[in-house]
């Protein structure tokens, strides 16, 4: 038996999951953490990234943005300003805001404008990168759904 | 005493106005629903980071300027109030609230406000009180972009030491019958924990990148979901007053539609009455004309006969 810590993650519209896990591979701003239990306390700011959970059967991975997480003796928390699973993600609205964000990068000059549109760029490169795991939920290497792998 | 013809007219004019009332009621409680799903939705993450923030603050050994504080010489107040009446005793209660706050602290001469809502800002500006901001959210429903652009307003304001304390002044939601006003200081920052058991233990705690970034990031982050909290919770506090007010407006209607109803048929009653008095009066002269064979004149018979 391993052991297990508790993990909550929050976002500003809801309580996104809440649960006994075994590890955490989160993004931090100055790179992936890996978080097992009995870490020593830690709080961290998070980024733009893939979000990977392993349970005692299983393995989610979410989209997150922005955030943070609080590792505490009892549990984690991890405050993101979106987290999403990959069956929660749209695709088709990834595509067009990464479309989007490409063609402002491509003409804008203004500062404000690129910056915007680099994060936005990021984050839907993030959604469909994460998108494809949506079927390999129970193993460690998720297969790739094909249509989006030909791509 | 009205004709019944007047009543009736009457009677028509407020069941029209019932109908209105009660559109008002129905619209107001559907929009409640969904403001009351959003504001439950958005409390854990405001409580989670006034968590981090407190336990954060106990050991970080930096003391961020916002949580430090300084004296009050001006205080800022957002007033979250509607931007349409109707809604009963809703947007009193809050101008109010903030009343008291700031002649309990600043004085009004010292006080910026920053208004969400068009009631809140009239009000208040018509008071003589300095507004800074004014904000509207034209029935829409708010945003978190709105929530940081409000949050980005304060903060330039305490850069510029345009304010030193602010308040959040807006209507908890508690249900669609309660909604009482909450006065909150967002700055000097103080996170309520409440009784949360599981704190981090004071000592060795590491910070990704640093504790210096983490805190100022999270500070700024704090304000925002404060802000944006007071915004949901003031919208489902709205919502809830409308659909109390309109109910009873509703309610009052009935009860006048009932009680003209009653005069309506009081009046018509008296003038059946008075109609078959006069026929009465009118046959009972023609009886007396034929009867004595002399013409008198009509008006003579009535006033014989009553």
């Amino acid at each position: 038996m391993s052991r297990k810590m508790r993990l909550e993650i929050v976002t500003p519209d809801r309580l996104e999951f809440s649960g006994d896990v075994e590890s955490i591979i989160a993004p931090s701003v100055s790179g992936y953490i890996g978080i097992l239990p009995g870490h020593i306390p830690l709080i961290a700011r998070l980024t733009v990234g893939v979000l990977t959970v392993r349970t005692g059967t299983s393995r989610l991975t979410l989209a997150v943005s922005e955030g943070y997480m609080e590792v505490s003796p009892s549990k984690v928390i991890i405050l993101a300003e979106a987290a999403e699973m990959p069956g929660e993600i749209d695709v088709e609205r990834a595509l067009a805001a990464k479309r989007r964000a490409e063609e402002i990068l491509a003409t804008s000059k203004e500062h404000v404008v690129l910056a915007r549109a680099r994060a936005s760029l990021q984050k839907a490169i993030n959604r469909l990168k994460v998108a494809k795991y949506k079927d390999g939920s129970g193993e460690g290497s998720p297969s790739v759904p094909e249509k989006i792998g030909r791509e | 005493m009205q004709s019944p013809r007047e009543v009736g007219r009457h009677i028509r004019t407020i069941r029209e106005i019932r109908h209105l009332t009660r559109a008002m009621k129905l619209v107001a409680a559907a929009k409640l629903r969904e403001a009351q799903a959003r504001v439950e939705a958005a409390r854990p993450f405001a409580r989670k980071i006034s968590e981090v923030l407190l336990d954060i603050s106990s050991f970080a050994g930096y003391v961020h300027p916002l949580m430090a504080g300084r004296p009050p010489r001006t205080v800022g107040v957002m007033v979250v109030t509607s931007d349409r009446g109707m809604c009963g005793r809703y947007n009193d209660d809050i101008i109010k609230a903030a009343l008291d706050l700031i002649d309990r602290t600043s004085g009004r001469d010292a006080a910026r406000v920053i208004a969400v809502g068009r009631v809140g800002a009239r009000a208040l500006r018509e008071l003589g009180i300095p507004i800074l901001e004014e904000r509207s959210l034209v029935s829409k429903r708010p945003t978190f972009a709105l929530a940081r652009a409000i949050a980005a307003r304060i903060l330039k304001a305490y850069d510029a030491r345009d304010v030193d304390h602010v308040y959040l002044v807006y209507s908890r939601f508690y249900s669609a019958m309660e909604q009482r006003p909450r006065v909150f200081r967002l700055i000097p920052i103080a996170p309520v924990g409440g009784s949360r058991t599981d704190r981090l233990p004071a000592g060795v705690c590491l910070f990704e990148p640093s504790a210096k970034e983490v805190v100022d990031h999270l500070v700024t982050r704090y304000v925002q979901v404060e802000v944006y909290r007071a915004l949901l919770e003031a919208e489902a506090g709205e919502r809830g007053a409308r659909m109390t007010a309109m109910s009873a407006a509703s309610d009052n209607a009935s009860e006048i539609i009932e009680r003209l109803t009653l005069t309506f048929h009081r009046s018509r009653q008296a003038q059946i009455t008075r109609e078959i008095a006069d026929i009465v009066g009118g046959a009972e002269a023609l009886a007396a004309e034929q009867f004595s064979g002399n013409s008198v004149p009509s008006t003579g018979a009535e006033s014989e006969g009553a």
